[in-house]
């Protein structure tokens, strides 16, 4: 017990400990799913971010990368150093399908670590991984008419529950 | 930074509430419903690389004739046969998927196959998602004096038994188009719905085409495995 307090305690100082020169970040990333940009501000003495990103998905029935996704991310540093930090996350976000089929814009749920490998010694390269689970879900009605009758029925359109992205950030 | 984090949650209330609604649809007396259920295949091993594979759901089609076994309309088909959506099928039109619906619908598309393509997808009747759960549908006929046969086809891919393996020659009578074809051919069910009637369950009648080349119904239904087990029940209901 006392080493796992010991151990919380000398992160947890680390991470107070770091000061970035470089308090801003816009940054791509990728996921099998979804291409996104996004713009990233540290503050509260650089122990907490936060992010707002825009990209596009291709989750919906017709697998395009015509879907539009957009959200807020929040984060806190449980390590840090020269090289290396670590996050833990949490996200918001809108997802909204592109099909001629449904509308189904889904609120979009995330948890995750973030990890930032910063490169050189100016900090101001990083590459860029983010692991971790994310939730949207949303029903949907279709209809059809013609002469004679007409039809209607129920979906559901899920977004993977994986969230695993690799990307770079450019600090400033 | 309170601030923050209390405008962080309350967001995350806001957008939870609006995720929350299910939609639901309003049967009127009269109305129809199709329930189908899913049977203990209705997911399949589609391999994909690396030793790993996904859970597929199969396509399907649901459409109504007359009395006379005239086609009259689609009520539902899945997407990737409905649009030519399929994934890596390097131009493989899979003629062999859902045979019997198409023969049925009888539309020759510009390649002289009777499949909806990506510059001609079906018009007619409901094209949705694939669903990996039991699937209603609400039907609502102008007139509803005269009987009306409800048909459904399903098929999965690459769903191999020994009556239809995967090594069949271009040719053979068990040919279901390759590797990466549909190993059961589609399983068919039909069902009459009189007026006056509450209940039917549509029942197996047969499976189509092997290699999508006829309309045609085979009843030898002892050649299918696993394909007979894909639908567990398709109930229609009158409300």
């Amino acid at each position: 017990m006392k080493k796992i307090l010991f151990t919380t305690a000398l992160f947890t100082i680390i991470a107070f400990g770091v000061q970035s020169q470089n308090p801003n970040q816009v940054a791509v990333r990728l996921s099998f799913n979804q291409f996104e940009m996004g713009y990233q501000r540290q503050f509260i003495r650089q122990k907490i971010w936060a992010e707002t990103y825009i990209g596009v998905g291709n989750q919906d029935i017709n697998a395009k990368y015509d879907d539009f996704v957009t959200g807020l991310r929040i984060g806190r540093y449980i390590l840090a150093n020269e090289k290396n930090a670590l996050s833990i996350a949490a996200g918001i976000g809108l997802y909204f399908p592109n099909n001629h089929y449904y509308k189904a814009t889904t609120p979009v749920y995330s948890g995750f670590i973030a990890y930032n490998l910063f490169l050189g010694k100016s900090k101001k390269h990083s590459l860029l991984a983010n692991l971790g689970y994310q939730y949207g879900k949303k029903d949907y009605t279709q209809e059809y008419s013609n002469n004679g009758f007409y039809a209607a029925t129920t979906g559901s359109f899920k977004v993977s529950p994986v969230y695993f992205s690799l990307g770079y950030g450019f600090h400033f | 930074m309170k601030k923050y984090v209390i405008s962080f949650v309350l967001l995350t209330c806001i957008f939870g509430f609006s995720s929350c609604e299910k939609e639901e649809l309003l049967f009127n007396q009269g109305d129809i419903k199709i329930e189908i259920e899913t049977g203990e295949h209705w997911l399949h091993d589609f391999p994909l690389l690396l030793g790993l594979s996904k859970k597929n759901p199969p396509q399907f089609a649901i459409w109504l004739e007359d009395k006379y076994g005239n086609y009259l309309s689609t009520v539902f088909a899945t997407c990737k046969i409905a649009t030519e959506g399929w994934q890596s099928n390097n131009g493989n039109r899979r003629k062999e998927a859902l045979p019997y619906w198409c023969h049925q619908r009888g539309v020759v598309y510009e390649d002289g196959l009777l499949l909806p393509t990506k510059a001609n997808p079906l018009t007619d009747g409901i094209t949705g998602a694939t669903p990996k759960e039991n699937k209603t549908l609400l039907l609502r006929l102008d007139d509803f004096t005269e009987p009306i046969v409800i048909k459904a086809e399903f098929n999965h891919s690459i769903d191999f038994n020994e009556f239809f393996p995967e090594n069949a020659n271009e040719g053979d009578v068990n040919y279901s188009g390759g590797d990466m074809g549909s190993g059961q051919p589609a399983v068919i069910y039909s069902g009459v719905l009189n007026p006056g009637t509450k209940e039917v369950e549509l029942q197996i009648i047969g499976y189509s085409s092997p290699d999508g080349s006829d309309g045609k119904v085979y009843t030898d239904l002892e050649k299918l495995t696993t394909a007979k087990t894909i639908v567990g029940k398709i109930k229609v209901t009158i409300e």
